[in-house]
């Protein structure tokens, strides 16, 4: 028995912990994803509320505003596509790609909504519609719900980033295809507003 | 066997793992030894030097190398599940893949599932344990956790789908597993079995590396390959034997409990048929669970969640049939009602000021849920406002259920505070508003703590920023008029809990070198109980005399020595209690509450709050 043979022991003791090492950040990596993607689940509740209420406003003021009917299709094909990219991320909320969709989707229909209610203005009648009223209310509601959920989502994200992209982490990572996730923001600065809704 | 029994068995079976454990090493060790003995023996001829210079055959050296590398294997393998274990049930949950339910996103199944775990919840003074769904189809469920505080409960999507009383039986054995100390166990038996199953996957993987490295190696230069292969074969060995082990160990630890649950379910729920048939279904369908660490955790679940059973003696579970036998073999339930003593009396909870016998009988109530106290639970979940309840159940507006118990009445003041919340966050200002005239039109003293427990988990699933955020927010709306009052410091531990203001690890103490923080504690609840000195008095020597401390009583602390400041360490430290001294304290403040004959709403907070951070659970019935 040389001191070969104890130099191999000694490594391979070392690399058996460095498995255990690895396993331990494999597990740590997968319960912050799971956890992330848990969030994401509240994000999508109220985007889905969110996207509920939007035929009902436009079936509200059609009858007021039936001259503006372009930018009322505008806003439902906006509600329908974000709908659909809304269920591609909800599939797997660890597709950088469907949450990028998602956002964008998301972000148009917002610009939609701006656009909506910019000329809602102009119409008194709709405005002191009583349930156009409780509709807008309930929206307004319903984007600080988003705003707040987004950023639980955020944090999630955050902490599983930085956990996947710290050193020894990320070798397993790419190895077993630990994907960056995509943050839930908002595009620009113009955009970050929430529609104003003034009634 | 009351609750605080449980907890003793449940310790008492922790302090028999670890010696167990010490000697499963050893026995690991030595079996490691041998192996590499035999191994080198067999090929002395290549190290003519492997026989010592003692005569015993033996190279100590290198058994002392190998010893060292096993226990540094094992002692690897379970800090490394340790540390995936450290964030309690949730993590455990989410390491299984578990997506959290939520009212709002649930299905009508998850609703109901949801629906049971919050009468259970209510039933039995635990907060709602958040509730993950297992993407499988076997039938199964599992809990998880530390405390009652950060338990968590998942369900497989096979198990949802059951008749609600099987769920139901299902749902009250996990609970079983969540009042009686077993999480803390189980959680051990995690750590510990995954030290041992460790080796086992590791060893795997040096003897395939050995036996490539000496194929490369003797096609090379011919050199000798069979140290090489004995080292892998070795350290295969090691895996075998721990695993076995490992496997023997989690199953004669966790069948005991199984049964104790089993036995618990229908206690609680006092309906046989309900596990009973949940379980027989089992065995027609199976209870497999797929997720990759399953396996780490097989003694978590309801059933045997390994697909693949080996003999009884490695099952995680007793045999389905045996369980079903013993079910049925119970005590027939109707008849049990006698010693639940005509179970609307126990029922009715501590904070009935229908006299002073409901008061006393705290110790028993605690960590046990009756089918009585489970329609209690559905019927106090009905009687609370909608709008309340339904926001108490989703993440973004369980914050302004968390504030509500802070508000002033005060028209002024409330607009003050109401202000402090707008400058951080005006929507949540506004939900605050819209809230708290229902609020207002609800017995506050009955609604919050039920209140409490149903934002728990929604509280839970903020991110960390935004749970610290918000606690700051309740602790800057608690100090806005200077004073901490009372009230206010038993809402803001109980939210704290959650919110993540991390207790700390109190040391292990009896009750006897605790006498001090006892009688801060009793003398808390005696300020309560009246404005008159002479029954504060009274309250407190009726307290102090039902604890096993020896001497004569102390003097009762002055007012100025149990304000919440000295109250909140004093109940830090506390936690430390051995189980008798956890059940002679709680009885203790029982008796203080009661000894006037007149239960003020203040002292029965206090009561509940003293019993919910040692751990206790105490549930909240006002009336029955």
């Amino acid at each position: 028995m040389g001191p070969a043979i104890i130099a191999l022991i000694v490594v391979g003791v070392l690399a058996l912990l460095v498995v255990l090492w690895a396993v331990g950040i494999y597990n740590g990596l997968v319960t912050l994803r799971n956890r992330f993607k848990n969030a994401f689940a509240q994000i999508d509740v109220q985007l889905k509320r969110r996207f509920d209420l939007i035929p009902n406003l436009v079936e509200t003021s059609k009858a007021y505003m039936a001259h503006e009917r372009g930018t009322l299709e505008a806003v439902i094909q906006a509600r329908n596509s974000a709908v659909s990219a809304q269920a591609k991320a909800a599939a797997d909320p660890g597709d950088a790609g469907a949450m990028r969709g998602l956002i964008a989707a998301d972000a148009a229909l917002t610009g939609g909504l701006g656009k909506f209610f910019a000329l809602a203005e102009a119409y008194p009648q709709l405005k002191a519609d009583a349930n156009m009223r409780q509709l807008s209310e309930e929206l307004t509601s319903t984007e600080n719900k988003v705003a707040f959920s987004r950023q639980a989502y955020n944090d999630a994200v955050m902490a599983y980033n930085t956990a996947r992209e710290l050193f020894p982490a990320v070798v397993i990572a790419n190895f077993a295809n630990f994907t960056a996730a995509q943050l839930f923001e908002l595009e620009n600065a113009a955009e970050r507003q929430a529609p104003q809704v003034k009634f | 066997m009351d609750f605080f029994a449980h907890q003793d068995a449940a310790r008492s079976a922790s302090r028999r793992l670890i010696v167990i454990m010490v000697l499963t090493i050893a026995v690991v060790v030595v079996a490691v030894n041998v192996v590499f003995i035999i191994a080198f023996s067999a090929g002395h001829h290549y190290n003519p030097d492997m026989f010592g210079e003692d005569g015993t055959g033996i190279d100590w050296r290198i058994v002392g190398w190998v010893s060292l590398g096993t226990v540094a294997v094992i002692g690897g393998g379970g800090l490394v599940s340790w540390f995936g274990l450290r964030g309690g049930g949730r993590s455990v949950a989410e390491g299984l893949g578990g997506r959290e339910l939520h009212y709002a996103t649930a299905d009508a199944d998850g609703r109901r599932l949801l629906n049971i775990v919050e009468e259970m919840s209510l039933a039995s003074g635990v907060p709602r344990p958040p509730v993950f769904l297992l993407d499988d189809d076997g039938i199964n469920a599992f809990a998880a956790g530390f405390r009652p505080t950060d338990a968590a409960i998942g369900v497989t999507r096979g198990l949802q789908k059951l008749p609600r009383d099987e769920v139901q039986g299902v749902i009250a054995h996990e609970y079983s597993h969540i009042l009686n100390g077993d999480m803390r166990l189980n959680m051990r038996l995690i750590a510990a079995v995954a030290g041992l199953l460790a080796v086992a996957g590791v060893g795997r993987v040096v003897l395939a590396m050995a036996l490539r490295g000496s194929r490369v190696r003797s096609s090379k230069k011919g050199g000798s390959p069979l140290p090489l292969i004995a080292i892998g074969a070795a350290l295969w060995a090691i895996g075998i034997v721990g695993w076995f082990l490992g496997r023997w160990i989690q199953a004669g630890f966790s069948r005991r409990r199984e049964f104790l649950a089993d036995a618990s379910a229908v206690q609680f729920t006092r309906n046989p048929d309900g596990i009973g048939n949940a379980l027989a279904r089992i065995s027609g369908s199976g209870s497999g669970v797929t997720a990759s660490r399953a396996s780490d955790v097989a003694h978590l679940f309801f059933a045997d969640a390994m697909l693949s059973r080996f003999a009884g003696m490695f099952a995680t579970h007793p045999p389905l049939p045996e369980r079903i036998a013993r079910i049925k073999g119970l005590p027939t339930p109707t008849g049990s009602a006698a010693s639940t003593g005509g179970a609307p009396a126990g029922a009715m909870g501590f904070a009935s000021g229908s006299g002073g016998t409901g008061s006393t009988r705290v110790v028993e109530l605690a960590g046990a849920i009756s089918p009585d106290r489970l329609h209690l639970g559905a019927a106090l979940l009905d009687r609370l406002p909608k709008p309340l309840v339904e926001a108490a159940r989703e993440p973004v507006t369980a914050r302004a259920i968390s504030v509500l118990p802070l508000l002033h009445r005060d028209a002024a003041q409330l607009d003050g505070q109401v202000a402090a919340i707008h400058a951080r966050d005006p929507w949540l200002a506004a939900e605050v508003r819209r809230l708290h005239p229902i609020w207002l039109s609800v017995d506050a003293d009955r609604a919050r703590w039920p209140l409490v427990q149903l934002a728990c988990p929604a509280l839970a699933a903020l991110s960390e920023r935004q749970r610290a955020s918000h606690l700051r927010l309740c602790e800057a709306l608690a100090a806005d008029d200077g004073v901490i009052t009372l009230h206010e410091f038993c809402v803001l531990r109980a939210f704290g809990l959650v919110l993540g203001a991390s207790r700390p690890s109190a040391p292990r103490c009896r009750l006897r070198e605790r006498a001090a923080d006892a009688a801060i504690v009793l003398g808390a609840i005696a300020l309560c109980a009246g404005a008159d000195s002479a029954v504060q008095q009274t309250a407190f020597a009726a307290g102090w005399s039902r604890l096993p401390i020896p001497g004569n009583a102390p003097t009762r602390p002055a007012a100025s020595a149990c304000t919440p400041n000295a109250l909140g360490p004093a109940l830090d430290r506390l936690c430390g209690l051995d189980a008798a001294g956890m059940r002679a304290l709680v009885d203790a403040c029982a008796h203080a509450v009661a000894a006037d004959g007149d239960i003020q709403p203040r002292e029965a907070e206090l009561l509940r709050l003293v019993a919910s951070q040692l751990g206790v659970p105490i549930p909240a019935f006002g009336d029955g």
